[in-house]
């Protein structure tokens, strides 16, 4: 159905791109909804939920300010924020969500050739997602634990005029301590759960062979 | 937003036009949905997509697509090209503020009464201070649109979305959401209104610039899905299960049974 908000909800991907003046950031302190604490969590004395917050306010904070540096040519531009998308998202779980089950079906040169291809093919799209942004205002709003290592981080975009869209970033924290982003969720859509989707109609539709996929992969890197 | 209710939990009092269309609703949806889930559903975090026309969805999909091409996206580019966002944004407005007693209606029927309470006021400050809804100073004091449909009330009110179907010059859409849609359009009071007072020909323009409105703000979108995604037909469909269970939801919060899970490969 053409709803409305389903255009808005949709349209939130592509407001990340659409150009607005105001350069802002606020970080309102979290609200911890979830107790769940095992000790794999702490960090000294922060929680998971207040790492995770830290970590997408940064990761927000540092692609805004890349992309609003007009001292330096676009292509550095976007050198810098497909390096920090390199160093910030957890390139190989996102791949092995995406591929679904056909991540064991595949042989190891297939596996190996996917991981590369996709992470090339991600940091294509999210920097051309993001590449127009001129700066919005990001409010990091909340987090709550969703499992062992995993935290979920609510934020809003306020565009300078419309409604505000919700994000909500699925963070983990990695074995030394550093966090990764695994998933956006984009006004309930997951950007992960899409491509798995997508992905999984590819291989089905080519006789559930996964190198059907990597032929439509290879071009796009 | 200040209440938070969670109205799948809720009792819908239902009205009895709205009643009588979701008995009809209703029971057509038993017959097919008993008929043959099975097979070819694909299950994902909570969401089950059930696709058994797939072959001619595509086709129409593939139509709509073609029809876009011709018609729709030139109309689109006049339409920006003549009118500059902020007049698009009040059209957008008022188009909301004259859907009211749809939202409000539906609002009720899921037993979600802070979400009426908006409506009216929305309707209030909207319509007045917002001079006929052309601006929109509820949704800046806070109290925010929300859409609401017939598909969502059925929704809570537990019914599933059937079949997936993709709608000539619509597009994406369930058996559920599609009879949804139809309810709210012949409920739609304006339409009575309209209709009683002879005045179809204004009722037919009203629903051109809706239309034209809805596809101006997904057009982005879509192009966006389009490039980045391989089976287009796919990221689409997977796109319109997951936005709609948001909406069904209010888009309060996500609950945590909604995420996939996202297992630890590296403890492999």
């Amino acid at each position: 159905m053409l709803s409305p908000k389903f255009i808005l909800s949709l349209g939130a991907i592509l407001t990340l791109s659409a150009s607005t003046s105001a350069l802002a950031f606020q970080n309102v302190p979290s609200t911890h909804s979830m107790g769940q604490s095992t000790d794999l969590i702490y960090i000294g004395s922060e929680t998971l939920e207040d790492g995770a917050i830290k970590f997408v306010s940064n990761l927000a904070q540092k692609g805004i300010s890349i992309l609003e540096n007009e001292d330096v040519q676009k292509e550095q531009r976007e050198k810098n924020f497909r390096k920090l998308l390199h160093n910030n998202f957890d390139m190989k779980t996102i791949a092995r969500f995406s591929l679904g089950r056909y991540w064991k079906v595949s042989s190891k040169t297939e596996q190996k050739e996917y991981l590369a291809l996709f992470e090339n093919m991600i940091i294509n799209v999210y920097s051309k997602r993001f590449s127009e942004y001129n700066g919005q205002v990001i409010k990091v709003a909340s987090a709550r634990l969703t499992g062992k290592a995993d935290a979920l981080v609510s934020s809003s975009i306020v565009p300078e005029s419309g409604p505000k869209i919700r994000v909500d970033w699925r963070v983990r924290q990695k074995k030394n301590g550093k966090f990764k982003v695994i998933d956006i969720i984009v006004e309930g859509v997951s950007m992960s759960l899409t491509q798995r989707s997508d992905f999984a109609s590819v291989i089905q539709r080519g006789g559930g062979k996964v190198e059907v996929l990597l032929a439509h992969l290879r071009p796009k890197s | 937003m200040e209440t938070i209710t969670n109205t799948t939990h809720k009792k819908a009092k239902a009205s009895s036009f709205y009643a009588r269309l979701s008995l009809i609703a209703l029971s057509s949806l038993a017959v097919s949905s008993c008929a043959s889930m099975k097979g070819n559903e694909i299950h994902e975090a909570g969401i089950i997509i059930y696709d058994p026309m797939e072959e001619q969805n595509r086709q129409v999909m593939a139509f709509n697509m073609a029809v876009d091409k011709a018609v729709i996206n030139p109309v689109i580019e006049g339409y920006r090209t003549i009118a500059p966002r902020p007049v698009r944004s009040g059209i957008r407005n008022v188009l909301r503020n004259l859907r009211s007693p749809i939202t409000f209606a539906n609002q009720l029927l899921q037993g979600d009464l802070g979400g009426a309470r908006d409506v009216l006021l929305r309707v209030a400050i909207n319509t007045s201070i917002g001079i006929g809804g052309i601006f929109d100073v509820a949704g800046h004091e806070g109290i925010e649109y929300e859409p609401e449909d017939f598909g969502q009330t059925l929704a809570v009110w537990g019914v599933e979305h059937g079949p997936y179907m993709v709608v000539p010059f619509i597009g994406p859409s369930s058996i559920r959401d599609y009879g949804g849609y139809f309810a709210d359009t012949i409920a739609d009071p304006l339409r009575w209104h309209l209709f009683n007072t002879n005045k179809e020909l204004l009722y037919s323009g009203k629903y051109v610039v809706d239309y034209l409105d809805i596809r101006d703000s997904l057009k982005d979108t879509l192009d966006d899905l389009e490039n980045n995604s391989i089976d287009y037909y796919a990221a689409i469909r997977s796109t319109y299960y997951q936005h709609r269970k948001a909406l069904v939801n209010d888009n309060k919060s996500i609950s945590i049974s909604d995420i996939p899970a996202i297992p630890y490969y590296d403890d492999e």
